[in-house]
């Protein structure tokens, strides 16, 4: 691939080389959250069923 | 070292290629369609098919021409395409195998619909047996499979020429991901095409009286389960490889991406029994071991999340966005390339918490065979993966035709995202609550002589035919544009997008392309998995099935 | 390679969670009985009406309100085809098949498993509620399949 003008501004580079720069991932970490409460609330919904046609 | 000069634009011959596996793609796509809608109308009560068209005749279009006509086409040209882009025009020899293939393909796929529409394979997609169809049926599913062999080969032969020419390079992403695809179809389909040619093909013609019946099941499930990933990675190669730069930020890591990867092509194969949970002759410890491998499967997915989130939020951060959440209005919503799959990505989420749920061993007696089932891989494949393809084909179609995604496409292309997103949430809604009341998939209109719990499936069956007509309209809407974009849309360079790594990216460990290790890994997790019930399905085998045609 | 460190907790509690159902659903199974149906007996498929107990398929009570219920399918119906029993009883389903594969589902329960021919399959269900269920075969079997059902009267 053609390297591609870098027009990025420095502070850009900061977020990306150092990966626990922490702050900027909360959102992820909140909305995988969310997903993830999501999952265990569909499959414990599922799973009562199960125990209540037993 | 021979450096090759990549065009940034797929070169015209290998645009041929792939336009031509996307147009039997489309195409195979509006004729289900049809039967989808019919489908619906039938079940709910609304019509009755004229003609003498059966109910499971039109069933059996719908899974063949979109369960297996349409991804796989889709796939191979979109594959195709990316390959190239990313390594350069193709070379001679993955070239014409990509036309053998493709004509291979395509002769299997027009005789199995002939076959469908003389009605002497109406056995549905999934075809077990004993029913027995005319074993051209199986001859065209061969010749289907034979042909997608073909073209994989071609796409291992270009990469292998590739890193032949950039010795210790890493491979491009996007050709690393579509050779792990095929490789994965690869080894799925052995399954299939042992029981089709040792099994069905002999047993069809009369060469032998009987079939070995759980075992033809259990070599489809060795197929039939990777099947669905085989739909899903190129959706995970667009949202991974080419989302990042559609939305303007960086490819998360590149490592990350080919180790979900690597981690489908392991645990997707030897995972067949969680379709065969509710079956006899297979113990309960094998069922609940490849339970147990496919919650391993969930993992790299898990991955995948949190991948497309961070890249997100990065790039919203990036152009200055604030707040917890302030990177999703950042977001191009309105750019077409992005909200087709971006809504196919949301939808993923009760698509995965429903297979989760599916899988969980005894609680499929919940679900198993009910339209719950139907409802959830409308959701994976005909959402998640249908409407990424579709993103896919608003820019990828003009690209390969020279034309230009226009800002009238993008506004039709929207809406059409929406009416399937709202036709989905009909149809595959009710078809999820319904199939809690043990409402069962594939079959046609019936209440079981007016028992009072059949009665109560109607209203949610009206639902599904709702849902199914906007679904509908919506195809209507994305032929439009498709043939828009191939045929009249303005000349001009369309770009074909290619997510690019951060500046100071980490170095990608060559092991996650040393194919060896990572075919050896799934070989041996294949054989653990099945190798003593399989065993044990012949030694304990009870006598074979005669053929029957009951239809 | 680097993970960062939410995604690293993310994977650690997405992993916990796996593990969790697993162990739910494992104890549940092995330590509770309720595996799904994978029984292991095997049975000529052309001879299912010849061979015991299906040659004589029906409701035998073999204890106190505890009985086996022992049925044929084949397209597109279920032998027999209507049962009563008593509110509260024990019920040991033996099912095979004549001819293809058919489902076997009973609406209100977890009653569902496959029917393949050459083997039998049996699951158990106690009806603790009175009323109608309806059986259905949910595995396609031919142009007739949307008819096969058989009811169970409760009372
Ligand atoms: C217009 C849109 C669609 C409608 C209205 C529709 C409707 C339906 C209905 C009602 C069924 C179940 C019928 C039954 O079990 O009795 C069904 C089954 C199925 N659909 Fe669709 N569908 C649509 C699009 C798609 C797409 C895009 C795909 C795949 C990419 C797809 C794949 C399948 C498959 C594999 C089956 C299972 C067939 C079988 O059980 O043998 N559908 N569809
Ligand atoms: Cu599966
Ligand atoms: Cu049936």
């Amino acid at each position: 691939m053609e390297p591609k003008v870098n027009r990025k501004k420095p502070t850009q580079i900061d977020l990306k080389t150092t990966p626990d720069a922490d702050k900027s991932l909360k959102g992820t970490f909140i909305s995988v959250l969310i997903l993830g409460a999501f999952i265990i609330l569909s499959w414990a919904g599922v799973y009562f069923i199960f125990l209540s046609r037993l | 070292m021979l450096q090759r000069k990549i065009s940034e634009i797929v070169d015209r011959q290998d645009a041929k290629l792939s336009m031509a596996h996307l147009t039997v793609s489309f195409v195979a796509l509006f004729l289900g369609a049809i039967a989808g809608l019919l489908q619906t109308l039938v079940r709910s009560g609304t019509i009755t098919l004229p003609a003498g068209i059966g109910y499971y005749q039109l069933l059996t279009a719908h899974g063949v021409l979109l369960g297996l006509i349409f991804t796989t086409y889709f796939i191979i040209g979109f594959l195709y395409a990316g390959i190239s882009r990313t390594t350069g025009k193709l070379f001679d020899f993955p070239r014409r195998a990509g036309w053998y293939g493709f004509y291979l393909m395509t002769i299997g796929t027009v005789l199995g619909v002939i076959m469908v529409l003389l009605n002497k394979a109406t056995v549905l997609y999934t075809f077990y047996a004993p029913l027995q169809a005319s074993p051209w049926f199986y001859i065209a599913l061969t010749l289907v499979i034979v042909g997608s062999w073909i073209s994989g080969g071609g796409m291992f032969r270009q990469y292998y020429i590739w890193k032949k020419l950039h010795k210790g390079e890493l491979s491009p992403l996007i050709s690393f991901m579509a050779v792990m695809t095929m490789l994965l179809w690869l080894i799925a389909t052995l399954g299939v095409a042992v029981s089709v040619l040792f099994q069905f093909i002999p047993w069809s013609f009369g060469w032998v009286d009987t079939i070995n019946i759980l075992l033809s099941r259990t070599l489809f499930w060795y197929f039939g389960h990777p099947l669905v990933y085989f739909w899903l990675l190129p959706a995970y190669i667009c949202w991974y490889a080419i989302i990042p730069k559609i939305i303007g930020g960086k490819i998360f890591s590149d490592s990350l991406a080919r180790l979900a990867f690597v981690l489908f092509l392991l645990f997707s194969i030897p995972v067949g029994f969680h379709h065969q949970l509710l079956e006899s002759g297979i113990s309960p410890f094998w069922k609940y071991l490849q339970v147990v491998l496919t919650f391993m499967v969930i993992i790299p997915s898990l991955m995948t999340a949190f991948s497309l989130f961070a890249t997100f939020e990065l790039s919203g951060r990036d152009k200055g966005a604030t707040g917890l959440f302030g990177w999703f209005k950042k977001l191009p919503w309105k750019d077409a390339r992005f909200f087709a799959p971006m809504m196919g990505m949301l939808i993923f989420i009760p698509a995965g918490a429903g297979g989760i749920i599916n899988a969980s061993n005894q609680m499929n007696q919940l679900v198993h065979n009910t339209l719950w089932v139907t409802g959830h891989f409308h959701l994976t494949v005909a959402s998640s993966v249908a409407l990424t393809f579709f993103g896919i084909g608003y820019w990828l179609v003009p690209h390969l035709t020279g034309r230009k995604l226009t800002a009238k496409m993008h506004k039709l292309a929207n809406i059409q995202t929406i009416l399937w997103v709202v036709g989905m949430f009909f149809m595959s809604g009710a078809m999820h609550t319904v199939g809690l009341f043990s409402a069962p998939r594939r079959t046609s209109y019936t209440t079981y002589n007016d028992h009072p719990d059949a009665l109560g499936w109607i209203p949610y069956e009206v639902a599904m035919a709702i849902g199914g007509s906007i679904l509908f309209i919506a195809i209507l809407l994305l032929m439009y544009i498709m043939v828009n974009l191939g045929l009249f849309a303005p000349k001009g360079v369309e770009e074909f997008p290619l997510g690019e790594l951060a500046q100071g990216a980490e170095k990608t460990p060559a092991v996650l392309e040393n194919w060896k290790l990572w075919i050896g890994i799934t070989v041996a997790l294949i054989l653990f998995a099945y190798t003593i019930p399989i065993f044990d399905m012949i030694q304990h085998a009870p006598p074979g099935s005669p053929g029957f045609k009951l239809w | 390679m680097h993970l960062h460190k939410y995604e690293k907790w993310w994977l650690m509690l997405g992993g916990g969670t796996l593990i969790i159902f697993l162990s739910v659903i494992g104890i549940s199974a092995f330590a509770m009985g309720h595996a799904p149906p994978s029984d292991h007996m095997t049975i000529d498929p052309q001879k299912v009406s010849e061979t015991k107990p299906f040659d004589e398929p029906g409701l035998k009570q073999i204890g106190e309100n505890e009985y086996e219920l022992v049925m044929v399918s084949q397209a597109f119906t279920f032998l027999p085809n209507e049962v009563q029993i008593p509110k509260g009883a024990t019920v040991h389903f033996k099912v095979t098949s004549k001819d293809v594969v058919h489902g076997f589902a009973v609406t209100k329960t977890n009653i569902n498993m496959m029917i393949t021919p050459g083997h039998i399959n049996s699951i158990t269900h106690t009806f603790d509620e009175e009323g109608s269920y309806l059986i259905l075969c949910n595995e396609y079997c031919g142009a007739g399949h949307q008819v096969m059902s058989a009811r169970i009267e409760v009372s």
